[in-house]
């Protein structure tokens, strides 16, 4: 290898470093169980990473995730993102790209780590998994496993830099656990989203959790669909950067 | 169907002058009585509120408690998220008898970051 191009490297390198040295963001995924959270966490994989890899199994099943788990390195382009959508003729686009319109482009960047969490719950009880015909004996690991799931989950608070808190859009927003949530991350100035989940169900009433919770951001989306992700996506540029 | 607990007038719906009392005697509280449960009708306030079971619950509210877990038996338990998030200690609750457990190490535990 010539100097010339040994130095070419080393340059695009520390350009590189420079560029994305504080925008390393580690982003967890919160909320009660069954919201969505590992749909949007493959979602957002399927669509930056790899369409075959995912993070982690979503089923019905409330606390199907007991583990935090994490993709490390997951870099947002929302310019190519915006050119694949068109391309492949997307009609969940709703509306423009301002990160890209008003050309910027540097600011539709963002590399993140993305943090699936088990779901936030005030009380796991082994007979609700029993109706979805578990064995007792399994439904009581299952809670158990659910039960040091939401530990889990909440120390690693202490290593989060920003929040989607994902709540479903069909669901009363106003419960104990999403109220907890919001009130904690904000004594702690960790930086939240609201992505209001599951829109494309007749029921949703993403207004809902936009009344209960003014102060702060709501993006309507569906993670199954993945309806108005681009939307959310720039919010995740803006807001974690 | 809805009873005026005060007076036992009987309403098929509730109207609008409902919302401010009974038209008849004033009184605010009503029951419901579902279709098929016309065994309700003739309950006095005081029988239903005899009826009425108060699920048992802890002497102190969410906010004094001071586990973060309470395990009230095996496979239920009830988590206090409050708690959990601000202390970094797990204080659990066993069932509601008064004892408590400590988990050391959580107390010991070097923050992460």
């Amino acid at each position: 290898m010539s100097a010339g191009k040994r130095m070419k490297g080393l340059l695009s390198r520390l350009i590189i470093a420079l560029l994305f040295r504080k925008r390393m963001v580690k982003i967890g995924i919160y909320g009660p169980p069954n919201a969505g959270k590992t749909t949007l966490a493959n979602r957002i994989i399927h669509t930056f990473v790899d369409e075959n890899e995912d993070i982690g199994v979503s089923t019905e099943i409330p606390h199907e995730t007991r583990r935090v788990t994490t993709r490390k390195g997951i870099f947002i382009d929302l310019k190519r993102i915006t050119r694949d959508e068109t391309n492949h003729g997307s009609s969940s686009r709703t509306d423009s790209n301002p990160a890209v319109a008003g050309g910027k482009r540097s600011r539709a960047r963002v590399v993140f780590d993305v943090v699936d969490t088990p779901g936030l719950a005030t009380k796991i009880d082994f007979r609700d998994f029993m109706a979805y015909g578990m064995e007792e004996d399994e439904a009581k690991r299952r809670a158990k496993e659910a039960t040091e799931g939401v530990i889990e989950a909440i120390k690693w608070l202490d290593d989060i830099d920003g929040v989607i808190l994902l709540m479903d859009s069909t669901e009363d927003p106003y419960t104990q656990t999403n109220v907890v949530i919001i009130g904690n991350m904000e004594a702690r100035g960790i930086p939240i989203i609201i992505a209001a989940n599951k829109i494309d169900l007749p029921d949703a009433a993403p207004h809902r959790i936009k009344n209960a919770f003014p102060q702060h951001r709501v993006v309507p989306v569906s993670a199954l669909k993945g309806d108005n992700m681009e939307k959310l996506y720039e919010e995740m540029a803006r807001v974690f950067r | 169907m809805h009873k005026c607990l005060k007076c036992g007038k009987k309403f098929e719906r509730i109207t609008r002058e409902m919302l401010n009392g009974c038209p008849e005697c004033g009184g605010r509280l009503f029951l419901y009585i579902r279709e098929g449960e016309g065994g309700e009708m003739d309950a006095t306030a005081t029988e239903l509120v005899d009826r009425i079971k108060i699920e048992e619950r802890g002497d102190m509210s969410p906010d004094e408690r001071i586990e973060s877990l309470r395990i009230l038996g095996t496979g239920i338990y009830e988590l206090n998220l409050g708690a959990l998030m601000e202390k970094k200690e797990l204080i659990m609750g066993i069932k509601q008898d008064g004892s408590y457990v400590i988990h050391l190490p959580s107390l010991f535990a070097k923050k992460r970051r």
